[in-house]
């Protein structure tokens, strides 16, 4: 009722269609992306209300290519492996910080925390020649294992924690539960958005994970994505619509998510802001 | 007495096993690659290779990082875009916040579209922005030219040698507003209604009811976001990869393209590693100043 109001005052009008349109410049790069991928590589720089008949065929390019199969199945069982590891490992380590008491667990924080703050891109000598050592080049290991211990995710986790009462493990300790016990069987379920927001979030960087395949990632069919998507720039040299098609095909998975869990991803942002 | 510290070294014991894997994983994967590169910052090392005869050098790759001019100048730029990159996006989500805190039809598809870019792929982001900034035939460009701006006179975006940096910053906030967005959408819900209505009671216009009543109040997400954005801003790799590649030229050659570029290209790995740790510790003590600052509010 009081938005058909406002919506009858021309301030107010003018006010949502100034919004609207810099909503519609926010999303304008997509909007075309999506637009010209659908071009003949002739009529890339058309205006975009340029009337054409649509063609498929940059996104069959992209997809018959020998290696895109590949790639999508490494992108896809590097991301399910990961937020599935990534749980098993961070969840009872979160638990152990949240209610567990023992020594030096302030210390171990600060240590998890000071490492937050350096880029990854700063250590890609190091790592380069640790991985190679290790014997994890070329496998999608070498994506993963580093991703198990990301901090953001401990600390998503302990603040939820944090924030369920203690009672219940006081009537379960009574009961004579283990501490594993307590942590599967009332933790976990309890804790169905903070782990929908991590599993949200692991999808998203994960998935767009461009530094660590394209350094540690040699054989082009044991690639990413998201790296392939770069050698599709470099060696698709001036045909623009075949690399926008590759782009959309890229990020069309990764948006579809977004929309439909975009209240995970508010409540997780919101989550370490206001606690920070 | 004797019960409860039994009690307490269990669940020490627990608490251990609990962290154990996790703990485990951060020392191999993140703990220990930083100190292999301090270490090799002090080797003379030349080779992808792993072989272990490398000299000892101490500060010699250190001195030669900063007499080098060209490396000197890839971490200015670090520095400059970092600037850029903070500023824009301190400016743009304080206005895009208070805008969307606004009421209007179709709010939560606007703010839908401003989180967007959030979401996608860098390497994707490069390929559309390299198409709508193109300076021949972008579409941009292309809006200019009808509105009668010279040929002579548009601006090469990501192809200028003074543009290219301050554009690649624009664009790397466009891609990040969610986060101070939402962050500060967050903080406005909590500005006490009492307070506007005070304000709006004495008379005080929308611009004084922001800079009396709306800003104060903020300020505690306004620190947390400015340290958050100050750390985001180094890293930088990933989107001048799919921007520019560090050019045209050396224009957009960052610190870390550049330690890419003496590692991978020219095999320079002990001074590579020596530019790996001078950034890893300089974005260190930064974003320990300013946390020390924040803590002070």
């Amino acid at each position: 009722m009081n938005i058909e109001l406002q919506t009858k005052n021309p301030k107010q009008v003018f006010f949502t269609m100034v919004m609207w349109i810099f909503g519609l410049l926010m999303v304008y790069p997509f909007v075309s992306m999506v637009v010209i991928a659908f071009r003949p590589a002739g009529l890339a720089y058309r205006p975009l209300f340029y009337p054409t008949v649509p063609i498929a065929d940059n996104f069959i390019t992209v997809i018959s290519h020998p290696n895109f199969l590949n790639w999508s199945q490494n992108t896809i069982v590097t991301v399910v492996v990961s937020i599935v590891l990534r749980l098993m490992v961070t969840l009872p380590a979160s638990y152990a910080f949240a209610r567990l008491k023992f020594r030096g667990s302030k210390l171990l924080l600060l240590v998890f925390m000071l490492t937050l703050v350096v880029p990854s891109e700063t250590t890609m000598v190091p790592r380069y020649l640790y991985y190679k050592s290790l014997g994890l080049f070329d496998s999608l290991w070498v994506v993963i294992l580093p991703e198990l211990s990301e901090v953001f995710y401990l600390m998503l986790l302990i603040q939820f924690f944090q924030a369920i009462s203690r009672d219940l493990n006081e009537a379960a300790c009574i009961d004579g539960a283990s501490q594993l016990f307590i942590l599967a069987r009332i933790y976990v379920p309890l804790s169905g958005p903070a782990i929908a927001t991590a599993v949200l979030f692991s999808f998203i960087n994960i998935w767009n994970n461009f530094l660590d395949p394209y350094l540690f990632i040699t054989s082009i069919d044991r690639q990413m994505l998201t790296p392939a998507l770069k050698y599709f720039q470099e060696r698709g040299g001036a045909n623009v619509p075949v690399q926008l098609a590759g782009s959309a095909i890229a990020i069309i998975p990764i948006v579809l998510l977004f929309i439909f869990t975009q209240k995970y991803f508010v409540e997780g942002i919101t989550n370490a802001g206001i606690k920070g | 007495m004797h019960r409860t510290s039994g009690r307490l070294k269990a669940e020490e014991r627990t608490a251990w096993l609990f962290l154990s894997l996790f703990t485990l994983l951060f020392i191999i994967f993140k703990l220990y690659p930083l100190v292999y590169g301090v270490a090799i910052s002090f080797l003379d090392r030349n080779s992808l290779k792993n072989v272990y005869s490398d000299k000892f050098v101490l500060f010699s790759n250190y001195l030669k990082v900063f007499s080098n001019k060209t490396t000197m100048q890839a971490f200015v730029r670090t520095f400059q875009f970092s600037a850029m990159y903070t500023v824009f996006t301190m400016t743009f989500s304080i206005l895009a916040a208070i805008l969307l805190n606004k009421e209007f039809r179709g709010r939560t598809a606007t703010r839908t579209m401003f989180y967007m870019p959030y979401v996608t792929n860098l390497i994707a982001i490069g390929v559309v922005w390299n198409y709508i900034l193109n300076p021949y035939k972008g579409p941009v460009n292309r809006l200019l030219l009808s509105l009668g701006i010279a040929e002579q006179n548009l601006p090469l975006w990501l192809s200028g040698n003074n543009s290219a940096l301050p554009v690649a910053a624009l664009i790397h906030t466009w891609v990040g507003l969610a986060f101070p967005v939402i962050t500060l959408l967050a903080a406005l819900q909590q500005v006490p209604r009492s307070l506007i209505e005070v304000a709006d009671l004495e008379g005080a216009g929308p611009l004084q009811r922001l800079r009396f009543v709306i800003l104060p109040s903020l300020k505690p997400a306004i620190l947390f976001i400015l340290t958050i954005t100050i750390i985001n801003s180094f890293k930088n790799y990933t989107v001048i990869m799919a921007l520019t590649e560090g050019g045209p030229g050396t224009a957009t050659q960052v610190a870390s393209m550049q330690i890419y570029a003496d590692a991978f290209k020219y095999f320079k790995l002990g001074i590579a590693s020596a530019e790996g740790t001078l950034l890893a510790l300089i974005i260190f003590i930064i974003s320990s100043l300013i946390q020390r600052k924040t803590y002070e509010y």
